[in-house]
């Protein structure tokens, strides 16, 4: 029975080396002692236990005076080595500089990115115990939880007041409307909030004092931007605007909105009295379940630990609910550091990053990263041949193993960190870029950190260099330290069989899979991106804007407007087609019982079917005036025919069908009448299909205008709505916005996205080529004296050139063989979510590989060429 | 002489290496206080007032045979110099004489 290992290897790494022999010689007696009287477990435990016991000052070892010196010593030469074998190099050591530069500058902006976002919330001193109550709707309908954002107005004052832990709380009512000043109107998003807002949240007005500034009602805050949109260069404090019709204001206090670093993004703040104590809001404020509700309750806690107290107080105040509504919700917590890059959650109140999407370019670096160490590592190990020499003669005079190792591994580390500053400068020039992308404002994701004044930023990038050193360099430092010292010097060298060259050739593989992996993917996507740019979607909404509608009589609007010469046509409807999402209602299928079928229906005037381009296919429009029409009359598209179990049109004419809708109490079904079937259009944005459609007429639904106007005097046309609309309404100002430009909006984020993809496969390819071209090159070094050699016995140029590239070769079309379904695969599932999506053709595929054919030949061909006409008398010379 | 010189752990050890004469090695010096002390005591301390003393010229060590049980290794036989010899019996006689200057007997009933 022998003592335990490890604690016998403890026992040898701290006892001074002069002590082992009688110290271990002692403990294994002791061992063997306690082991007659023991169990074995037992004896175990006492030795580990004396071993504890040895640490006594005299009897540790020392890093003593020498042992410092020695390995700042060998800290130094190796530095120096590697910088000396870096220059002898240059060649190879740019290329790796550059190809881990370039990943490394855009793995660190994916990595502040992150910190950025996770960081929203935390410049408040009390983030860990602030929590948001949210409300979870059982959806039915959907088989899912779908978290709010809000929850019940009441709950401000009862969780307040009833609940011990809770140190305060805020509330937050969101709210839209239009401000002006100086007869310049502007529509804002904003908040109602309690008067301990500015406080609570830890914000910081810039002007303005935020003791006071919610205490009138009177009062309000605004954005920055909102502040510079009105007053300009003008001081903002202290001046009225106007609101809505709710009155005058007095600006308390300016906020900057660009660096609250929060999840709430708001344009002005209002004192929560001006939304309780309006009339009209008065029975909404016990209207808190659905999806459009807007009261948001915000807990301090006087301790996180008194989260569980909160989850508990809160779940007995749901079962004070009806019965039929607790099943349907539940209330959680959220804190308020989680809030960003966490759950999804419907209702937000501004605009968070999801976890998916830290995730998303997570892995997107780590590819690029990866690739960029494979090259690394293939260089260096392709080039160990030529340091075997040197590794040899470090053996002989008494290198260990491990000393090589952490020669290669200092050398791997230099050129990172060469990288590291490469990619640091590079980094600068790149966040602006980045925070222009029009993508990230949807996600309120622009870069707002100050590098310069965040350690842990330094400390990230610092961390992750010396990872990425590692990564690359811990391979080849224990491949290269493995060399033999006799059979190099000697000569002899690993042939092309052994299992490491098969690594390499694996990550030369590796890095080809990627970039047809990429080059594909980018080019379905683009021609996905020219698809939504050019979707027709089969109605007419060029040359036409969009008003919301006024608090005036629609007719009469609509009459005037039609009397301008430049207005062609004018419309309403409840949502605009694919720049809104339908109601959802469903359709029974006559032929199948109670089979439902989801359909989508949203209401029109009797215009807007000409007015948009639309015609009947069978049967007839709505009448001019409601109540020469029957009631309940609908129309109905191409699509719902089917669904309902109608062979075709003429069929579905004059037919009543049932419709139902679904809410969360439960349902209500109508009885309509199809007076017509109206030609297929698409009213989803062609990511999603069009399914079947029903349209009633219900003006008391009618939301939106649609002005046709004339195309060749679009500014004439302005005017003219804009004179017609001061006849009727001089205090709301227009608002309108082009059809088309709305629709183009969308394309362009589509088209930003299909631009990060694309630059991030041309890097992914760019290394690929780097990393070839090193390989080959250095190949060919090899094969100097054998292409000598084979040139003067008589072969051709391109019998040589074919025997040099035959390896690589055949590398590749394994690469393209095994990649290319991947390729199809991971493009096929994401178009099939995609309504109107390329095909993943052969086409298509055969163009990804063709280019990296290309690439790759061209490549080759170019350099080797170069290395075989070569004259044999100058490769041969050193015989 | 100080009194410095010699911890009791120490003056123990050194008193046990005497007796032991040539079987004095860790284990064993180990083996005879825990018999004498009626208590265990741990490799760690033996060792460490072992080293200590052979540092302050206590002792000199060899190294003696070495042993199966011991997984082939060899003891350390320690012996106690003459400086040793002088200050054990030096610290006896002060040890005696105070004693002996006892007015109050203390009634010990284990034999003097």
């Amino acid at each position: 029975m022998h003592p335990p290992k490890w604690s016998h290897a403890l026992l040898k790494f701290f006892v001074k080396k002069r002590f082992w022999e009688e110290i271990e010689g002692d403990m294994e007696e002791v061992f063997q002692d306690n082991l007659e009287n023991h169990s074995v477990k037992r004896a175990n435990r006492m030795y580990f236990l004396e071993v504890l016991k040895l640490l006594r000052p005299i009897i540790i070892r020392k890093i003593e005076g020498t042992q410092k010196l020695n390995n700042y010593g060998m800290l130094k030469n190796n530095i120096k080595i590697a910088i000396r074998s870096l220059i002898k190099q240059k060649g190879y050591t740019a290329i790796n500089i550059l190809g881990l530069s370039t990943s490394m500058a855009i793995s660190m902006l994916i990595i502040i990115f992150i910190i950025d976002q996770g960081r929203m919330d935390e410049h408040n001193p009390a983030a860990d115990r602030i929590y948001r109550v949210i409300t979870e709707f059982d959806d039915a309908a959907r088989d899912r939880v779908t978290p709010f954002g809000t929850s019940p107005y009441e709950f401000n004052q009862t969780v307040q007041f009833n609940l011990d832990v809770v140190e305060d709380a805020a509330q937050i009512i969101s709210g839209a409307g239009v401000v002006t000043y100086d007869n310049k109107s502007f529509g804002y998003s904003g908040l109602h909030v309690s008067s301990n807002f500015i406080d609570f949240f830890a914000f910081d007005l810039i002007k303005g004092d935020k003791k006071i500034a919610l205490k009138d009602i009177n009062a309000v805050v605004l954005s920055s931007e909102l502040a510079l949109k009105l007053f300009a260069d003008q001081d903002a404090l202290g001046q009225l605007i106007e609101i809505n019709d709710l009155g005058t204001f007095k600006v308390t206090g300016i906020i900057d909105n660009k660096n609250l670093n929060s999840h709430m993004s708001f344009d002005l703040l209002l004192p929560r009295q001006v939304f309780t104590q309006q009339e009209t809001n008065k029975v909404l404020l016990s209207d808190w379940e659905g999806g459009s509700k807007r009261f948001y309750n915000y807990f301090r806690l006087d301790n996180s630990t008194s989260a569980g107290l909160l989850l508990t107080y809160l779940n007995d105040l749901n079962s004070t609910f009806p019965v039929e509504k607790q099943a349907l919700y539940a209330f959680n917590i959220q804190r308020l550091d989680n809030i960003n890059l966490g759950r999804l959650i419907k209702n937000e109140i501004g605009i968070t990053t999801p976890n998916i999407i830290s995730y998303f370019f997570i892995v997107l670096a780590l590819v690029l990263i990866l690739s960029a160490s494979f090259n690394y590592m293939n260089l260096s190990i392709a080039r160990g041949l030529t340091r075997a020499k040197e590794v040899g003669i470090r053996k002989m005079i008494g290198a260990e193993k491990r000393q090589i190792i952490v020669q290669f591994l200092v050398e791997a580390q230099l050129v990172t960190f060469c990288s590291l500053v490469l990619a640091f400068i590079s980094l600068q020039l790149l966040v602006p870029v980045f925070n222009n992308l029009s993508l990230l404002d949807d996600i309120n994701g622009a870069i707002t950190m100050n590098f310069n004044s965040s350690m842990s930023v330094y400390a990230a990038f610092l961390a992750f260099t010396v990872f990425v050193g590692l990564v690359s360099g811990a391979y080849p430092a224990y491949y290269l330290s493995s060399f033999n010292s006799l059979n190099v010097i000697k000569g002899l060298s690993n042939s092309g069989k052994s299992p490491r060259f098969l690594f390499r050739k694996f990550l030369v593989f590796c890095q080809y899979s990627f970039s047809i992996i990429f080059i594909i993917t980018t080019i379905i996507l683009y021609q996905q991106a020219k698809l939504f740019a050019n979707a027709d979607y089969g109605f007419n909404y060029e040359n036409v804007v969009n008003v919301p509608m006024p608090n005036i009589p629609y007719k009469s609007f609509r009459a005037e407007l039609l009397q301008r010469s430049e207005i062609k046509g004018v419309s309403a409807v409840s949502e605009l087609p694919v720049l809104s999402n339908f109601k959802e209602v469903f359709l029974i299928n006559r032929n199948a019982g109670e089979n439902e079928s989801k359909s989508s229906m949203f209401s029109i005037d009797p215009y807007a079917l000409e007015n948009l381009g639309l015609s009947t296919i069978a049967g007839r429009n709505f009448k001019a005036n409601l109540q020469d029409d029957e009631v309940n009359a609908i129309l109905i598209n191409e699509k719902a025919l089917d669904v309902m179990g109608f062979e075709n049109a003429e069929e579905a004419l004059n037919q009543t069908i049932e419709i139902k809708t679904k809410t969360e109490f439960g349902g209500s079904s109508t009885k309509n009448r199809i007076i017509g079937i109206v030609q297929h259009f698409d009213y989803q944005f062609s990511f999603r299909e069009s399914g079947p459609l029903v349209m009633n007429y219900d003006p008391s639904k009618l939301n939106m205008i649609n002005i046709k106007i004339e195309g060749a005097a679009k500014l004439q046309a302005f005017e003219a709505i804009e004179n017609v609309w001061e006849t009727f309404d001089t205090d709301t100002p227009l608002e309108f916005e082009l059809y088309q430009s709305n629709i183009y909006a969308i394309d362009k984020e589509f088209e930003e996205l299909v631009g990060i993809v694309g630059i991030v496969a041309f890097i992914a390819i760019l290394i690929s080529c780097l990393g070839q071209v090193s390989m080959i090159i250095h190949h060919i070094q090899l094969k100097v004296k054998e292409i000598g050699i084979r040139k003067v016995l008589g072969a051709n140029l391109w019998q040589l050139m074919f025997k040099l590239s035959r390896g690589f070769l055949v590398i590749i079309l394994i690469a393209i063989m095994l990649a290319t379904p991947l390729a199809w695969k991971i493009n096929m599932f994401w178009t099939s979510k995609v309504y109107t999506a390329p095909d993943v053709s052969i086409g298509n595929l055969s163009v990804g590989i063709g280019l990296i054919l290309i690439m790759a030949f061209m490549t080759m061909f170019v350099i080797i060429r170069k290395a075989v006409r070569q004259n044999p008398v100058e490769s041969l010379k050193y015989e | 002489m100080k009194k410095t010189k010699l911890g009791e752990l120490e003056e123990l050890v050194l008193l046990t290496v005497v007796v032991l004469n040539e079987e004095a090695y860790g284990v064993e010096i180990k083996k005879t206080l825990e018999e004498k002390l009626g208590e265990t005591l741990s490799v760690g301390s033996i060792q460490s007032s072992l080293k200590r003393m052979e540092e302050k010229g206590f002792l000199t060590s060899a190294f003696g045979e070495s042993t199966g049980k011991r997984g082939g290794k060899r003891k350390r036989i320690y012996s106690a110099t003459p400086y040793a010899h002088s200050v054990l019996n030096e610290l006896k006689d002060i040890r005696t004489g105070l004693w002996e200057a006892m007015t109050q007997p203390i009634i010990s009933f284990i034999s003097l």
